[in-house]
C-alpha cells in the first residue's frame, strides 16, 4: 500500500517579475549609450565578495578611447537584496528598499562630477 | 617607471629624467580623467603604445600595446599605509583594487596582466595571499596551475617574486621599507614594493633580473646603518625588474 504524496511545502507564491538592482544598472548602461549615440556605455560586472556579498560594479566605458572605463559606482548586497551599500567616490551610503536604491542612483547618475567625467570622456572621444 | 606619493611633481621629476639621460625620450602619461591618485607612471615608449585602461584612487591599469592585437596590461597600486588602516582595512582594499584589475582582464578577454607598486602590505598578509583579493603566491609551479577553485567559485593565481626578497639572505637589503616601533610585534623589514604577475606572462619574467635597489651609480639610498635613507631620499627602496 502506497501512502499518499503529500505537499510539505504549501503554497509557494508566484513571484511576479520585478526588477533588481542589477537589471536598473543594466537599463541605465543602455539609456547611457542611447543618449550618447554610442559614444560611451554603460557596463556591469558582478561578482561574489569573500564574505558572500553580491558585487555590482558600474562602469563607463569609453570604446573610441581604447575602451578606457571608468568606475562610476558599487553596488553591495546579500541574496535578498536590501538592505545594501552604494559605494560612490569612496563613500557609502544604505539603501532598504528600490525606491531608496533609485533614488541614490539617480543622484550620482546627475552628480556634478559625473557630468565632468562624462563631459571629459565625450570630448576626449571626438564627439564634443 | 611607477612613482607613488609623487607630491604633483610630475613636471619637475619629468625634465629631471630628461636632463639625466638626453638620449631617450621619457614622459608623464598623463591619466584621462583628473586624478586624485598618488601615482605616477613615466614612460620611454613611443606614443600609442601605453594607453590608460581605468583609473582609480589606489589604482591605474594601462594596457601596453605589444604586436598586433596582443597587449600586456599593467596595473600600479598604492594601498594606504597600515599606519593609518586596520588589518581589516587594507584586506578591504586589496579586494577592491584586485577586482578592478579583474574586471579589466575580464572586459579585455586575457590576464596578461602585471601588478607593481607600494601594496603597503607584505607578501604574507592576507590582502596579498586571500583568494579574493590579489592571490599571489611564492611558488612559481603553483602559479602556473593558473588557478584553483575555493568555495566553488575559480580564482586564479598570482606570482609574487617578493617572497624572495625577504630577509639577510635575499638579494640586497632585508627589504624595502623599514619601521621601527616600541610594540611587542614588530617586524622592523618590510617588503612592501611588490610586482606580481600572471601565469600567462611568467615565462616572460626572470626573477634574477628583480632586484630592491640599495644603490643608484655611485650614490647609496641607505643611511650608515643600511635601512632606507629617508631624510635624503625615500623611506622605501625602489624594485626593478625586467619583462
Amino acid at each position: 500500500m502506497s501512502a499518499a504524496t503529500k505537499n510539505l511545502w504549501g503554497s509557494i507564491p508566484v513571484v511576479a517579475k520585478t526588477k533588481t538592482p542589477l537589471t536598473i544598472l543594466r537599463e541605465q548602461g543602455r539609456i547611457l549609450e542611447e543618449e550618447t549615440g554610442g559614444i560611451l556605455v554603460g557596463i556591469v560586472t558582478t561578482r561574489t565578495s569573500a564574505q558572500g556579498e553580491m558585487v555590482h560594479n558600474f562602469y563607463i566605458q569609453a570604446p573610441l578611447l581604447g575602451d578606457y572605463s571608468h568606475l562610476l559606482l558599487s553596488v553591495l548586497h546579500g541574496a535578498t537584496m536590501f538592505p545594501m551599500e552604494v559605494h560612490f567616490e569612496g563613500r557609502k551610503a544604505p539603501a532598504k528598499n528600490m525606491e531608496t536604491f533609485e533614488r541614490l542612483l539617480g543622484g550620482i547618475l546627475k552628480k556634478p562630477s559625473t557630468r565632468e567625467v562624462i563631459n571629459s570622456l565625450l570630448v576626449q572621444s571626438g564627439a564634443l | 617607471m611607477i612613482l607613488c606619493e609623487h607630491a604633483d611633481r610630475t613636471a619637475h621629476i619629468e625634465t629631471a629624467l630628461n636632463k639625466a639621460a638626453p638620449s631617450r625620450r621619457t614622459s608623464f602619461v598623463k591619466p584621462v580623467l583628473a586624478s586624485h591618485s598618488s601615482l605616477a607612471l613615466f614612460s620611454r615608449l613611443t606614443h600609442g603604445r601605453l594607453s590608460p585602461v581605468t583609473e582609480h584612487r589606489h589604482c591605474l591599469v594601462h594596457a601596453l600595446a605589444r604586436s598586433k592585437g596582443d597587449e600586456l596590461l599593467i596595473a600600479s597600486v598604492h594601498l594606504q599605509s597600515p599606519l593609518h588602516q586596520s588589518a581589516n582595512d587594507l584586506l578591504l582594499l586589496a579586494q577592491e583594487s584586485a577586482n578592478l584589475i579583474r574586471d579589466q582582464e575580464r572586459q579585455r578577454g586575457h590576464r596578461q596582466t602585471l601588478v607593481v607598486g607600494d601594496f603597503n602590505m607584505d607578501p604574507y598578509h592576507p590582502g596579498m595571499i586571500a583568494s579574493h583579493a590579489f592571490h599571489a603566491v611564492m611558488d612559481r609551479r603553483l602559479a602556473m596551475e593558473e588557478s584553483r577553485m575555493v568555495q566553488g567559485l575559480e580564482h586564479h593565481f598570482f606570482y609574487n617574486p617578493m617572497w624572495s626578497r625577504l630577509g639577510d639572505d635575499s638579494q640586497g637589503p632585508p627589504g624595502t621599507f623599514f619601521y621601527r616601533k616600541a610594540s611587542p610585534e614588530c617586524h622592523f623589514w618590510h617588503v612592501w614594493d611588490q610586482v606580481l604577475v600572471r601565469p600567462a606572462i611568467l615565462r616572460h619574467f626572470d626573477g634574477a633580473r628583480l632586484s630592491v635597489i640599495a644603490q643608484v651609480g655611485g650614490t647609496s639610498l641607505l643611511d650608515h646603518r643600511g635601512r632606507p635613507n629617508s631624510k635624503k631620499y625615500s623611506d622605501h627602496l625602489p624594485i626593478v625588474f625586467e619583462i
